[in-house]
């Protein structure tokens, strides 16, 4: 019949260890003892799936045993404004006004990528659509925060860097494009840690109306257990070992875990769940992430206190000669598994076959703690969920980083700023993003009021975030956007990770966007390391600071751990997503400058630190100390300018963030064609290259109109504002006192900018 | 100078969705007589070098496929003047 026990009661420490190798459950000695103990306890050996179930169960992927204690003690007691759930169910849900909800979740999809990055990024794409789906909500925008490897790096086994990163793109690419769900916001890194570990982070915003919002819970006996949508196979087995551990050469073993995913099966299974859920008739509902069958009832069942008896022979099945484990662990994508009445079971076969969708009942949700599995006649599975899907909690060694003496590490000037200028800008850091970005689609469902640029067609540059109108009849607008820097982070895991935090913040605020809530997804190297624990715990404890001080529930997230290859780990690497609201989209931001003869300001106190910054990339420099982030300003000069946005005080605005001041003045140039002339006497740092590269700070680009400048500057008393210069002009001209920095035409800087990419992707 | 073609396609076990989609939408249309169906990619290209195999070879390595999921052959279709 295809089961087999396993024997290890009895069985020595050294005997467990070869099972779990043999069965590659990736269990450890201490655990394998601890379920060595637990079959003792209900004297019978175990069958093989039963231990691969609690390998996939006890995951750091499905248990976050590593991080759990951390996650509690700083992100747990955060504020609830507007929350309906957070950190509960699969996704976060927020109320917005007027019933509706939204609904929000990010993960990582880094490891499949790494080994295949096409099926990878698709597949990840495809299953952060269905965590929004399974609350049921109707996905509306999906954003990605992608960090490459080093473009003249070394292959990652047989695939070359360019190769990833273009391969990368188009999964992305191809599963929201297909699905008709636009792909609005984002964020690119490159840094050679990511040589052998490209990371994919994908996020999906849903709506819904609160009072339809579907648990991932079951707490109704009776209920039946549906398994919808793709057919289960051999595909993706493994999947969460798999991504809790280091990755290996060995191309055999990864290629078990690959899948290219298949929107054509995804995108009717959404209608037909939408359609369910407005009829009411779904009563609990997960997606098959991670883990498959096993974990998604497993979780289902015990978050709701309740048990289940499953027929896996009613399983649909790829391939027949499954053995029962593979068919309860299989990662196969576009799957559901939904609980339902028994009444309601008519009419959700109409709608499944109205939309041409493969369905099966699998089983039953009983009373009690246990999960039973039945197979051609014969019970194979009986364990207690509470044991099963707890999972242990690993407090591991965290080594906290030293706080330096503040350092100023100096760069020597370049000889040539002009030079330097279009160097930064050609650089994969700072290019523009349109060779990436042009190929999703981010407009389709047409709801997408400030798109990922503005300004002229043809002549674009980025926006800071994007603003979607979800809703038909409502002005209410949803900003969005995706942030990561792991170079900040890496300097300082505290400071950089605020730093981080605020820039995101920034892009809200600029685009006119009052920030409303956050999901992290944090990705780190290898926990059994105590340098890389702490850089965790100190990026955990500044992101409950953060929110804290903002009053900002963190909704949802996820832990990727083990990123590394072989010795190298990852930077530090969260990546947040936030998001805001805006009452009326009708008063967003642009980023390009809007017309001739405008002023020019600049808002924030000026930074000094360099750290991370492009600059230092493009001179060689590394150290240095970060600066402390100043919430405090960040909130002050927030408020004032979503107050001025709502005046129309502000013709176009941006923040500063990578490339510095002359960076962004140069992508606000960019978008409708118009130069600027601007000086830098008042604009602090001791040198040239800090002044126009630094790239902390809570600082803003603005441009006024001359005749209401005195309105707009009563609304920042307290705060700097130092006036930089005009627009205007076809150049980019930058003074220091009587010394002329820079002095380019516009056309040569965004020809460089817009060319930067064009070797990589 | 050598047209060469490169055919790319999936190792066995990896599902392509393309494929599955056209194969059903046949047998919905009525075509009950297909079995299976295999989606395979060619690459025509004109290498004029006597190693024109192994320049194929790498262009297909380093820019077509992923060893994971793709096997990959290369055919000599003709001499070309």
């Amino acid at each position: 019949m295809n089961v087999r026990t396993v024997e290890i009661i009895g069985k020595s420490e050294a005997e467990l260890e070869q099972i779990s190798e043999e069965f590659a459950l990736g269990l450890s000695i201490s655990e394998m003892v601890q379920l060595r103990r637990y079959f003792t306890s209900l004297k019978r050996n175990p069958r093989d799936i039963e231990l691969q179930a609690m390998a996939q169960a006890w995951s750091e992927h499905c248990c976050y045993k590593s991080s759990k204690i951390h996650l509690k003690r700083y992100l747990s007691g955060l504020p609830k404004k507007d929350v309906v759930l957070a950190m509960e169910d699969d996704a976060g849900v927020l109320r917005m006004g007027n019933g509706y909800v939204y609904v929000v979740k990010m993960e990582s999809h880094n490891h499949p990528s790494a080994v295949e990055p096409y099926g990878g990024a698709a597949t990840g794409v495809g299953g952060i659509i269905r965590d929004i789906l399974c609350m049921g909500a109707q996905p509306v925008a999906l954003v990605d925060s992608l960090s490459f490897g080093d473009p003249e790096g070394p292959k990652n086994g047989p695939l070359s860097q360019r190769f990833l990163a273009s391969r990368i793109v188009a999964g992305i690419r191809d599963y929201g494009n297909r699905l008709g769900i636009p792909t609005v916001a984002g964020s690119i890194d490159f840094d050679s840690s990511y040589n052998h570990n490209p990371l994919v982070n994908a996020g999906c915003v849903g709506i819904a109306r609160e009072d339809s919002i579907v648990r991932s819970r079951v707490s109704d006996v009776g209920d039946l257990l549906i398994l919808a949508g793709g057919r289960t196979g051999r595909d993706g087995i493994h999947g969460v070992t798999f991504a809790s551990r280091r990755l290996t050469a060995d191309q055999e073993e990864n290629r078990r875990a690959v899948q290219l995913g298949n929107p054509i099966v995804e995108e009717p299974l959404i209608h037909a769940i939408l359609e369910m859920v407005s009829h009411h008739l779904v009563d609990a509902m997960k997606d098959l992430g991670g883990g498959g069958l096993s974990s998604s009832v497993g979780e289902m069942c015990y978050a709701g206190g309740t048990g289940a008896i499953i027929d896996l022979d009613n399983v649909i099945l790829k391939e027949e000669d499954m053995a029962p484990w593979e068919i309860w662990i299989s990662e196969s994508q576009e799957r559901m598994l939904l609980a339902v009445k028994e009444e309601n079971l008519q009419r959700i076969r109409e709608i499944f076959e109205s939309w041409d969708v493969e369905f099966s009942v699998i089983g039953r949700v009983v009373e009690g703690s246990n999960l039973r599995i039945r197979y051609r006649g014969t019970e194979i599975f009986n364990l207690d969920l509470p044991f099963l899907t707890s999972g242990p909690v690993y407090s591991r060694l965290y080594l906290l980083p030293k706080t330096p003496e503040r350092e100023e590490v100096f760069s020597p000037e370049p000889e040539n700023y002009n030079e330097l200028l279009l160097r930064a800008l050609a650089s994969p850091y700072l290019a523009s993003r349109a060779p990436v970005v042009r190929q999703y689609d981010f407009t389709v469902r047409g709801n997408t009021i400030r798109k990922p640029f503005n300004g002229l067609s043809g002549e674009q540059t980025h926006s800071d975030a994007a603003v979607i109108k979800p809703i038909e009849d409502l002005d209410i607008g949803l900003g969005i956007t995706s942030d990561s820097n792991s170079q900040i982070v890496a300097a300082d895991p505290y400071r950089g990770t605020l730093h981080l935090l605020s820039e995101a913040y920034r892009n809200l605020i600029s685009s006119g966007v009052r920030p409303h809530s956050l999901v992290d997804c944090l990705n780190f190297g290898d926990p059994e390391d105590p340098v890389v624990m702490g850089q965790f715990v100190e990026s955990l404890r500044a992101t409950g600071e953060f929110c804290n001080f903002f009053n900002m529930p963190v909704t949802a997230g996820n832990v990727s751990l083990y990123n590394g290859s072989g010795d190298t780990q990852i930077k530090p690497s969260p990546v947040f997503m936030m998001i805001g609201l805006v009452p009326d989209v009708k008063k967003v931001n642009k980023t390009a400058f809007q017309g001739e003869q405008h002023s020019i300001f600049l808002l924030g106190n000026d930074s000094t630190s360099m750290v991370g910054s492009i600059y230092h990339k493009l001179m060689n420099v590394e150290g240095g100390t970060i600066d402390d982030a100043d919430l405090d300003e960040l909130k002050k000069l927030g408020d004032a300018i979503l107050d001025i946005t709502h005046r129309g005080l502000i013709l176009s605005i941006h923040d500063i963030s990578q490339g510095g001041l002359v960076g962004a003045l140069c992508e606000m140039a960019f978008g409708n064609n118009v130069g600027f002339h601007v000086e830098l006497d008042k604009v602090a740092g001791a040198r040239p290259s800090i002044k126009l590269f630094s790239e902390l700070g809570n600082r803003f680009i603005v441009e006024v109109d001359p005749s209401r400048e005195e309105e707009f500057l009563e609304h920042f008393t307290g705060l700097k504002v130092t006036r930089l210069g005009i627009t205007g002009g076809d150049r980019a001209i930058v003074e220091d006192g009587s010394v002329r920095l820079i002095d380019i035409g516009i056309a040569e800087l965004s020809n460089v900018w817009n060319h930067g990419l064009d070797r990589i992707i | 100078m050598v047209k060469v073609r490169i055919e790319v396609s999936y190792l066995d076990g990896v599902e392509d969705p393309e494929a599955l989609t056209i194969f059903k939408n046949l047998s919905s249309l009525g075509y009950d007589s297909v079995k299976s169906l295999r989606i395979i990619r060619s690459y025509e290209l004109d290498i004029d070098s006597p190693h024109y195999e192994s320049v194929a070879r790498d262009i297909g390595q380093n820019l077509m496929i992923n060893p994971v999921i793709h096997r990959m052959k290369i055919v000599k279709v003709e001499d070309v003047e």
